[in-house]
């Protein structure tokens, strides 16, 4: 499903800020799998994400997503590739705080061309889904985190992708919470996403449902288990 | 010199398009230079992000385009009051040798940058975006005819002479005057059969190229498209205006964009021209389907709607024209 | 041809616009302010070009002047009796009639002197022309309502006016002329002629010119210059010549004040510039949000077009309808003072309202192209925000 080939990420090449965010990184991920990418912060894991979710493009080596090469895709068919096979839930929610939960899980597919009446199932279903009926109406950031969260992850499930990325998603949680989301990500799993969670907390990355852990420092892969 | 509101509207408007277009082809041509989809550098990510920009700037500048001729037939129509003679927009670009050129480069730049449109359109539906160099290198090739049409419209305003009678359309456009040898040269009934007769063509050959395709055929209808325009304006001045005026010895093929004829030209020559541009940019198109596998697909089902929406466009003109004609033998 | 999706974009586009009311409020407010100055420019200068055009239906179609030392001069009244006899001609009227200074208001009268038959004409020539039935003649005159206005003069009122000796003369108003127009009436006083000859001392075998009425039009010119062959030392001014001088006058001031209003347009535009350069930290990450779930540039741009075009068609409509109203229905006040140039007594209070497709579309062309390219780059700039950058927190 994911294959990386020696993959390097630059940032601000050529300037004193030039910074190797992921280093020479091999790695592939089969379909149903569930992987977390662990490490301190800093250590590349946030870039990785960024790379198999199409959000950006390697400086060298190959990346392939879903059966395509996207390392030297260009924009729109980048974000064309992401659209139909990634979902993505980032660390600080990133909802649109003014507009309400059921416009937040809508943004998606705004540009697919889908009739109003489809796009209306689609977010009931994801509403459904993630236990927050009800709360539609309300403006993103009068929810609690947990909420907040559920409504992240709606929205990364409303184009129904088959790889899940989330980046740190236990942070902001407390244990219960953290607890909850993982039991959401096996129900994924068991729909046979792929899944890849980035994150240093202990929590997600002793999961009994976690396939694999693969350990980051500065940016290479130093352990995989 | 004679200057009034709209047209120091048309020549900033004019100036501030041409800029423009020469910052949006400056960065045309450094992607033409510098592209290089295997490199990932910023520098390349850069160049990606242009493309949007010149595109983006080329969009507004058709808008324009067709916003200034517009305003261009308007104003010149406006300013027959102070020619002596004029009494339409007719005899106001009969005042000097600048008129009508102006008018025609005009039409021009509208077909360039329309087909530049096209290409670019069909250019961005393949991943390896074969017709990058090719469209920017064009899109250079566009400024000369945008400095020669903005050249052209300020020599007229400024060359225009309160003093000097000129004729006007009874004159230019009746047998005998001057543009008639060029415009119509066949006398009325003859035209409307030759007018009709191409509309009949024009539409099995966009049927056939629908149903069918073929090089030969996608640049016959392109071809045909272009010559159906020139005469559906011989047409007009021949014998359409004259059921719209309900005056058969009055051929203005710009009278009739006027409030007392309810603007109906705005819709006929806005049907015309989109007729004629999507006529043209089945051929535009047709060179690259077999050279650029990746675009084959993108351009087969471009020119599928194209010439659709040209019939479509030429038989809306054909429509109004035969409505007016009905109303003027049933009243 | 996909639609669903422009329907999507654009209803997002709007709620993001309310979203964001303080923002865009300023710009909305400046640009309504902008349309509403160009089209009252536009609205103003046209609709006293028409009303110039219909004053001047019923001008004649040769004035014959007398000329002495380069200036126009009196001229004898018996000339009349040669204009006459030179074929084509149908009717030649001695005018008495001239300009008065009013001190005290600042401004210009026109005082027109008429007796039976060119009283008639001048009836019959002019379509605006309504006055209450009033007699004229032995100090009773019609006043225009600006007059009437300024001097709060009401029918049967008297006022007075200075000789051309400096001696007094007393008039009483008989008739006042309707608001509804013109330029002809809004300063001018009727009255006999002979009270114009004691007003302005002018001896009694003169006229001030000869008003000339031809049968056939396409002759003017031929007969014009008939009478410069005929009465050496005159001028034959063609009503043609009068209409393109208006025309080129108006031309001119509208043009000059439209120049000056470009600075504002100008001005608009670096503010819109500025306006869309300076996203919020707010917009870049919503906006990278987006790209993030999927949006791609184009659909930023055509969001951003949807935002752009809102904000025009709104203001514009806006600014047109304000435009509208003031120039029809609340006299002009702002634009008059910058084009009317003469008499204070001008604008005529209520223009016939009018609109003509093409005065519109020009105001339109003027403030939304510099509008648009004004915020092209910047909304460029902003559609190609790195999603990752946002997502990275950077």
């Amino acid at each position: 499903m994911i294959e990386l080939k020696d993959v390097t990420k630059v940032y601000y090449k050529g300037t004193p800020k030039e910074v190797k965010a992921v280093d020479g990184i091999s790695l592939e991920i089969a379909k149903g799998e569930m992987v977390v990418l662990k490490g301190p912060s800093g250590s590349g894991k946030t870039t990785l994400l960024t790379l198999i979710g199409c959000l950006s493009r390697p400086t060298r080596g190959r990346v392939l997503v879903a059966g395509k090469d996207t390392s030297r895709l260009q924009e729109p068919f980048l974000t064309f590739h992401r659209r139909m096979h990634v979902g993505f839930v980032f660390q600080q929610y990133h909802l649109i705080p003014d507009i309400s939960v059921y416009e937040n899980i809508l943004l998606p597919l705004y540009p697919l061309d889908m009739t109003s009446q489809e796009m209306e199932e689609r977010v009931e279903d994801a509403l459904r889904k993630l236990r927050i009926k009800g709360k539609e109406a309300y403006r993103a950031k009068d929810l609690s985190g947990g909420e907040q969260q559920r409504v992240a992850i709606a929205r990364a499930l409303v184009t129904d992708p088959e790889i899940i990325l989330a980046d740190e998603p236990t942070a902001n949680l407390d244990t219960h919470l953290s607890r909850d989301f993982l039991k959401i990500m096996d129900g994924l799993k068991e729909e046979g996403k792929t899944i890849v969670i980035a994150s240093h907390d202990p929590l997600v990355y002793e999961h009994k449902g976690v396939d694999r852990v693969i350990e980051m420092r500065d940016g290479r892969l130093v352990g995989c288990s | 010199m004679f200057m009034n509101s709209s047209i120091l509207a048309l020549v900033l408007g004019g100036i501030t398009t041409l800029l423009l277009l020469i910052y949006g082809a400056y960065f045309g041509l450094k992607i033409a230079l510098q592209w290089n989809p295997e490199s990932a550098t910023e520098e390349q990510l850069e160049l990606e992000k242009r493309t949007y920009l010149v595109s983006t700037i080329v969009n507004y500048v058709l808008l324009f385009e067709i916003l200034s001729l517009i305003l261009f037939i308007y104003t010149v129509d406006d300013i027959h009051e102070i020619i002596p003679g004029a009494m339409c927009a007719t005899g106001s670009l009969n005042a000097n040798r600048f008129g009508f050129p102006t008018l025609l480069v005009k039409l021009f730049t509208f077909f360039l940058y329309g087909s530049w449109i096209v290409l670019n359109h069909i250019d961005r539906k393949a991943e390896d975006t074969p017709l990058i160099k090719t469209k920017y290198l064009f899109l250079l090739g566009i400024i000369p005819f945008a400095v020669l049409e903005n050249t052209l419209m300020i020599a007229y305003f400024a060359k225009i002479d309160p003093e000097t009678l000129v004729s006007c359309c009874g004159v230019v456009f009746n047998p005998g005057g001057k543009v008639t040898s060029v415009l119509s040269p066949l006398p009325k009934g003859e035209m409307m059969g030759i007018f009709f007769g191409g509309f009949l063509f024009l539409l099995l050959l966009g049927l056939a190229m629908y149903w069918r395709g073929g090089r030969l055929i996608a640049y016959l209808f392109s071809a045909s498209s272009m010559a159906f325009l020139v005469i559906s304006i011989s047409s007009i001045i021949s014998f359409i205006s004259g059921y719209i005026y309900q005056m058969p010895t009055h051929p203005c093929p710009f009278d009739f964009l006027q409030r007392e004829y309810h603007y109906v030209g705005y819709p006929l020559y806005i049907a015309l021209f989109g007729g004629a541009l999507f006529g043209l940019a089945v051929g535009i198109v047709e060179p690259f389907e077999t050279r650029y596998r990746s675009l084959t697909k993108a351009i087969r089902d471009f020119q599928k709607k194209a010439v659709l929406l040209s019939m479509a466009g030429f038989s809306v003109f054909t429509s109004i024209s035969v409505w007016y004609i009905m109303r003027f033998i049933l009243l | 041809m996909s639609k669903e999706r422009h329907k999507h974009i654009l209803s997002f586009s709007i709620t993001s616009l309310l979203r964001r009311k303080g923002k865009n409020l300023s710009i909305f407010l400046i640009y309504t302010l902008m349309v509403f100055l160009l089209g009252s420019v536009v609205f103003f200068v046209s609709a006293i070009k028409r009303e110039a055009a219909t004053t001047l239906k019923g001008a004649p179609d040769i004035v014959v002047q007398q000329i002495r030392a380069g200036r126009h001069d009196l001229i004898p009244t018996e000339y009349m009796e040669k204009v006459r006899t030179i074929r084509g001609v149908t009717k030649v009227i001695p005018r008495v009639w001239g300009y008065y200074f009013d001190g005290p208001t600042q401004s210009n009268y026109t005082i027109i002197g008429m007796d039976g038959e060119s009283y008639e004409a001048f009836r019959d020539r002019i379509p605006f022309l309504s006055p209450e039935e009033a007699p004229i003649g032995n100090g009773k005159v019609l006043i225009g309502k600006g007059i009437a206005r300024s001097r709060g003069l009401k029918r049967g009122g008297h006022f007075y006016l200075l000789r051309s000796d400096g001696g007094l003369k007393t008039f009483e108003v008989s008739g006042i002329f309707s608001g509804r127009s013109s330029l002809l009436t809004h300063d001018l006083i009727v009255m006999s002629e002979k009270d114009v000859r004691e007003l302005f001392l002018i001896p009694a075998r003169y006229s001030i010119d000869l008003a000339v009425y031809v049968r056939n039009k396409e002759e003017i010119e031929t007969i014009a210059r008939k009478i410069g062959e005929v009465l050496p030392g005159t001028r034959a001014v063609i009503k043609e010549q009068i209409t393109k001088s208006y025309e080129t006058v108006f031309g001119w001031r509208s043009g000059l004040v439209f120049t000056a209003l470009l600075g504002t347009v100008l001005a608009f535009a670096i503010l819109s510039w500025d306006k869309a350069t300076g996203l919020s930290a707010d917009e870049r990450k919503e906006i990278g949000i987006l790209k993030a779930l999927g949006w791609r540039i184009e659909d930023i741009l055509e969001m951003k077009f949807w935002e752009g075009l809102t904000i025009s068609l709104t203001a514009f409509l806006a600014g047109i309808i304000l435009a509208y109203i003031h120039i029809f229905f609340f006299g002009s006040y702002l634009v008059a003072p910058a084009i009317k140039g003469w008499s204070v007594l001008y604008p005529p209070f209520n223009l016939n309202p009018y609109m003509d497709a093409g005065e519109v579309f020009m105001v339109f062309f003027i403030t939304v192209v510099p509008y648009t390219v004004a915020t092209l780059i910047p909304v460029w700039r902003s559609s190609t925000i790195d999603p990752d950058e946002v997502i990275r927190g950077i």
